[in-house]
């Protein structure tokens, strides 16, 4: 498969390893990793701390290279693409900004062109025009001469979203969006993502500590663990309380409120195991 | 007023290319102000109408007013413009490079690197004339690179550029070039040591045209190949990362910038000696009116700079006429206030 009806990104047995640092020898993060992204979805990206998610988005991104296996990106090798050609087909939204970011939104969200048209000097009309309807789409427009460092934690993530969506990309790769936003605010960010996903037809990768949001949002969730893929697949088998308790080393209850509905996943606090049946279990 | 109207004005009327042309056409006009000033002042009190028939040519070849205006001043306002141009280009470049709005060449410790270089260049017979002024620079960029190299080295042995452990960084390695210079000059001839003191604190002089040539050449070289990367250092603000996710390839970026940096602050030491605080001081300024765009702030901080350093040369050989001051301690009265201002006004907690 190539072109239009390639997965949008596929890593075929993808292991990547950081270089030796020390004489101890270095862990995995990533070992054999075979995964496509497919057009139009949003993937939930799950998993507990050095899971390998934030090693998967640079892999991903073409920002390090694949130690081992095959990163491929509308079925062609990423290593055929240039940065700039990564970069209009995979936008990434980092963790948080530098604290001390000095630009204002427009300026910010004109970045995401730059990939266009890296030799101009001052982006085009056209680019302006973009960055105007991706802060308009994201609710930013009002504030766009606004420094970002007077920005609330919602705003300046809607801004760098906007920026993410000025690159024009097939594939949106979120590292954790909604770490640090009330719930007000990622309310809307999660409104604004799956809009993006069935209106815009964007494929998103969406990385989350928060496993019933991505269960709510995602078509299929990814399972990573110690750089390895666990399970994928739709939330309801991958949110599983056996799986999930493996993964990330602690009793979990997931509980599905009626049967249609998407499940709820919560720790159980004093370790005691209340099942995955419902409710009814306590 | 709200940022909703501000909001049209940025991103529909004006044009940033209009508005960079404007702001430089603005600054040009005030340096044509300050170096016509600069040109009828001086300990040699030469009349007004004397002045204007030198620079017209219809003064005498060897009469006083020629040689003074022709043969030392324009010289001298050469020198300080294109040295003032390329310290706060320098400026803009290592605060874009290390996302510090207080680094800059002297403060880096990179000005006495290559000052360092430049004595070492002296103590082998190479003078700032002609084409020994390329020899002179190519000591004092070799010096800038090595100073700049331990600061980055010694800054970045912990994970990321933090702002204070840069800083102390380049007092450290500036500390250390400036007693190693004292060393030097000690063993060759002690009887210099005042003198290359007074060049330390930076002094501009006139040099001879060829050397002019080469210094210019040389500032609009750095000053290119910043300027040229500016969209490029604007992305990189966003960490080394996101600035690859962008498709900035941003080690061969920062690796051009450093050495155009480094370039930049090399040759105005080997002319001028290590002159401090326009690097913080101009950009930090100008961004009051431009903003943080690099693209408008590296060309405004070329003029700004010339104007600022042309300003401080004019006040530094006039203030005590007829004996005039090191210009480096006009940029220091007025830079080091500034640095302090900015450290503290960093420092309020993020709202």
């Amino acid at each position: 498969m190539t072109g239009r009806d390639a997965p949008i990104a596929e890593l075929r047995a993808v292991t990547f390893t950081y270089p030796m640092v020390s004489t101890r020898p270095t862990p995995f993060r990533l070992a054999d990793v075979s995964l496509d992204v497919r057009r139009g979805e949003l993937l939930g990206v799950i998993g507990p701390n050095s899971a390998g998610k934030t090693t998967l988005i640079r892999v991903l991104s073409g920002v390090v290279r694949a130690t081992a296996g095959d990163v491929l990106l509308e079925g062609r090798p990423i290593d055929g693409f240039s940065s700039t050609e990564i970069a209009r087909r995979i936008a990434v939204v980092p963790q948080a900004l530098p604290l001390d970011f000095p630009f204002t939104v427009a300026e910010l969200v004109l970045m995401g062109r730059y990939p266009h048209a890296p030799e101009r000097f001052f982006e085009s009309a056209e680019d302006q025009q973009i960055a105007r309807e991706t802060m308009a789409t994201t609710g930013v427009l009002e504030l766009c001469d606004a420094p970002l460092e007077r920005l609330s934690g919602g705003e300046r993530q809607r801004a760098v979203i906007a920026r993410a969506l000025a690159q024009r990309p097939r594939l949106l790769v979120l590292d954790e969006p909604m770490a640090h936003l009330d719930l007000r605010h990622q309310a809307e960010t999660a409104a604004l993502l799956l809009r993006l996903s069935r209106e815009h037809g964007i494929s998103i990768v969406l990385v989350s500590h928060d496993l019933t949001l991505a269960g709510e949002l995602s078509d299929r969730i990814l399972l990573l663990a110690e750089g390895r893929l666990v399970r994928v697949g739709p939330p309801e088998t991958v949110l599983d309380a056996d799986v999930l308790e493996r993964a990330f080393g602690c009793p979990v209850i997931v509980e599905r409120p009626d049967p249609t509905g998407r499940p709820t996943v919560r720790v159980a606090w004093d370790g005691r195991r209340t099942g995955a049946t419902g409710p009814g279990g306590r | 007023m709200g940022y909703a109207r501000v909001a049209e004005a940025a991103l529909l009327g004006s044009k940033p290319a209009w508005r960079l042309i404007r702001t430089v056409a603005v600054l040009l006009g005030c340096l044509a102000v300050v170096a016509a000033v600069s040109l009828f002042v001086g300990s040699a009190h030469l009349a007004p109408e004397a002045v204007v028939r030198a620079v017209t040519g219809r003064a005498a070849t060897d009469s006083v007013e020629r040689v003074v205006t022709l043969g030392v001043r324009l010289p001298r306002i050469a020198v300080a413009m294109l040295g003032g141009g390329a310290l706060a280009v320098a400026g803009v470049a290592f605060q874009a490079l290390t996302r510090n709005p207080l680094a800059e060449p002297a403060v880096l410790g990179v000005s006495s690197g290559a000052a360092f270089g430049v004595v070492v260049a002296q103590v082998f017979g190479l003078h700032a004339g002609g084409l020994a002024a390329l020899g002179l620079t190519a000591f004092a960029f070799a010096g800038a690179i090595v100073a700049a190299g331990a600061v980055y080295l010694i800054a970045s042995a912990q994970r990321g550029l933090a702002v204070p452990t840069l800083l102390l960084a380049g007092v450290i390695v500036g500390v250390f070039f400036s007693a190693a210079i004292t060393v030097l000059i000690s063993l060759v001839d002690v009887n210099r040591l005042a003198g290359v003191i007074h060049w330390l604190l930076g002094n501009v002089a006139p040099v001879s045209s060829g050397a002019l040539g080469v210094f210019a050449v040389l500032t609009v070289l750095g000053f290119f190949l910043v300027a040229s990367r500016a969209r490029e250092l604007n992305v990189l603000a966003l960490g080394d990362e996101a600035a690859a996710q962008l498709g900035v390839r941003a080690e061969t970026l920062k690796r051009v910038t450093f050495v155009a940096a480094a370039l930049l602050t090399a040759t105005v030491v080997a002319f001028s000696g290590p002159i401090g605080f326009v690097g913080l001081v101009v950009p930090h300024m100008l961004r009051a009116f431009v903003g943080r765009d690099t693209r408008l702030l590296a060309p405004v901080a070329f003029v700004g700079g010339a104007i600022f350093l042309l300003a401080a040369d004019t006040v530094a050989r006039t203030i005590v006429a007829p004996a005039e001051l090191p210009v480096g301690v006009i940029t220091a009265f007025c830079g080091a206030p500034f640095f302090i201002y900015v450290l503290r006004s960093r420092g309020r907690p993020a709202p």
